[in-house]
């Protein structure tokens, strides 16, 4: 165990002391008073909000709320995302007809449509988990398609010349020659399921993370928001490395 | 390359064309010369505020275009906004704002240098939407207001006691405006604090549900509608935060004794029926009796401790006095009163 420690730590040295840098660089430009304490706060006051927050265990049935609506949506997200991608990829008519959807949902302004949403599925945890599905849609959604775009051609007739079915092909040479181009959609479908997470849950029972961001937002409780922020920095981070070591073992060939 | 020429010529003869207009206007500049030194007379000030508060925006608005802020030397750039003025204020994009005071003091109790200048009327643009009448009020169990942390969250806490509700017996839940009608007609919320009364038409809420009047549901909260500013701006630009005060006050003073002005002012402007225009009229009048324009801290002590319990500041022990800055009212009241 003190083994693995000390190796995590040496593979991550540069990382580990470049964000001590930084923070130490923040709280000093913070006690000078170089940056107004009132936007930013200062990292030791961000450390004993939090630990407040932590110890008074305030934090705790927002985390749980948030991270419920948060892998709910995700996970729809990611089926049908990749479902949808794979059948729109491979059919050039229903890229035709599907394509321009595709792209709107991208540039759909989630906070204008939160309104609409709630009007449909109410205030409660359907809402949440619709916000962060469609956040988290798109990304999947369009570089599922984007894969098909870029197969390369050769492997499908070298596979075709070696007798394989078509079945074959695409489970096979077509599905696994996206799939980076699949994970690279989730990794960034993960950034954009926080911010889903946090439109969401600005409307609502008052519950989750999103909830929080608000309130300490409008109250001006900096300290206290900052520290949710790097909560959900930290989300982000943890769902971001899973979601590489799942592909590392799926996309072995890639090393 | 061909297009390319194209190109290059077509945006020589848009700059070319651009310029000769902009050179033509400064150059009749001169045939309005009075106008233009009289404009170069007037001290500038950003005005900021939020644009869905139908009460604020109403003086606010009535002023401008009664140019009481122009008789008092201030070219006044009116900003309104939806969300988050008096944090654009402490950020030092405005100079100056008139808004409700549980935002302006949480904020100041956290650390921001905010200045209360004066007081001008008692809230009276919140509107109850209740699917219960007042005698079964004890029924309502969720209470939406328009965003968490702001004053309405504030505001609904008094108003549900002034029902006669028990406020921690309520869920009070954040919906947007626009869904609030809908959420009312499918009985998903049971009652919801609107900001102005041109909700309720967009709303209907008239003709499907009770309508709880001011009046009646905000006896006890007492956040005057007041001007903020910040202590830079006060170092900065004192002259024109003294007018704008006078200039508020004198507009205050106004509204009162010349009725029909008023409210034909209001009917053209917003559009009211000849009731509701009324209403607006007799609720401002009534906002604005024995309300000391004077900042002092004996009127806020009960929005004080709401704030201290509800918004959980960093200092709530800040010296409240800091927060008060009473001379430009002082004045104002002397000099329009003259």
């Amino acid at each position: 165990m003190k083994n693995n420690f000390f190796s995590f730590i040496n593979k991550y040295r540069l990382s580990i002391v470049s964000v001590f840098v930084f923070f130490i660089f923040w709280e000093i430009i913070s006690r000078l008073r170089l940056v107004d304490p009132l936007f930013i706060s200062s990292p030791s006051k961000i450390f004993l909000a939090g630990k407040d927050l932590v110890m008074s265990g305030e934090i705790f049935p927002h985390l749980a709320a948030s991270l419920e609506a948060l892998v709910l949506g995700f996970v729809l997200a990611v089926a049908i995302g990749v479902i949808a991608g794979l059948l729109i990829g491979f059919s050039k008519t229903l890229r035709s007809i599907f394509l321009p959807y595709v792209f709107a949902l991208n540039s759909l302004p989630m906070v204008a449509v939160v309104p609409l949403i709630i009007i449909w599925l109410g205030i409660g945890l359907y809402a949440k988990v619709a916000v962060v599905f469609f956040m988290s849609l798109s990304p999947i959604l369009i570089n599922t398609i984007d894969g098909f775009q870029n197969l390369d051609k050769k492997l499908i007739e070298m596979a075709k010349s070696f007798g394989a079915s078509p079945f074959f092909t695409l489970r096979t040479v077509t599905f696994l020659s996206i799939m980076p181009f699949i994970f690279s959609g989730l990794k960034i479908a993960i950034g954009k399921s926080i911010i889903g997470l946090v439109v969401g849950e600005a409307f609502g029972y008052g519950k989750g993370l999103g909830f929080l961001v608000t309130f300490y937002g409008n109250t001006f409780q900096v300290a206290r928001l900052m520290f949710i922020i790097l909560i959900l920095l930290v989300i982000s981070l943890i769902a971001t490395n899973l979601v590489a070591k799942i592909e590392k073992k799926i996309i072995n060939w890639k090393e | 390359m061909e297009n390319k020429k194209i190109f290059i010529i077509a945006v020589i003869i848009v700059v070319a064309v651009a310029g000769f207009f902009k050179y033509n206007s400064a150059e009749k500049a001169p045939e309005n010369s009075s106008l233009a030194e009289s404009k170069r007379e007037l001290k500038n000030l950003r005005l900021i505020y939020m644009k869905d508060a139908g009460d604020i925006a109403f003086l606010i608005e009535f002023a401008q275009d009664k140019n009481f802020f122009r008789r008092n030397n201030l070219n006044a750039e009116l900003n309104p906004v939806t969300n988050k003025a008096v944090n654009i204020l402490v950020a030092g994009e405005a100079d100056v704002t008139i808004t409700g005071l549980t935002g302006p003091l949480s904020m100041y109790l956290n650390g921001a240098d905010l200045r209360w200048l004066a007081s001008s009327f008692r809230n009276f643009s919140y509107f109850g939407v209740s699917r219960f009448s007042k005698e079964n009020a004890s029924q309502i169990k969720k209470a939406a207001v328009n965003e968490f942390g702001k004053e309405p969250h504030f505001a609904m806490i008094a108003v549900l006691k002034n029902l006669g509700v028990d406020p921690d017996k309520v869920e009070i839940l954040a919906v947007p405006f626009v869904s609030q009608g809908a959420m009312l007609d499918k009985g998903e919320i049971d009652f919801a604090l609107l900001p102005s009364e041109k909700f309720l038409d967009s709303t209907k809420a008239e003709d499907k549900h009770y309508v709880f009047e001011p009046s009646d549901i905000l006896k006890d909260f007492n956040s005057p509608r007041s001007i903020i500013t910040t202590k830079k701006a006060i170092d900065k630009k004192p002259e024109e935060l003294r007018s704008f005060v006078l200039a508020v006050r004198e507009a205050l003073e106004y509204i009162p004794d010349h009725p029909d002005e008023v409210k034909n002012y209001i009917q053209q402007k917003y559009g009211f029926s000849a009731e509701r225009t009324q209403k607006t009229f007799d609720l401002f009048v009534q906002s604005e009796k024995n309300m000391d324009f004077l900042p002092q801290k004996e009127h806020i002590n009960g929005i004080i401790d709401l704030v201290v319990k509800e918004a959980k500041p960093s200092d709530p022990n800040r010296d409240i006095s800091g927060f008060i800055y009473a001379d430009f009212a002082k004045e104002a009241m002397v000099k329009a009163d003259k």
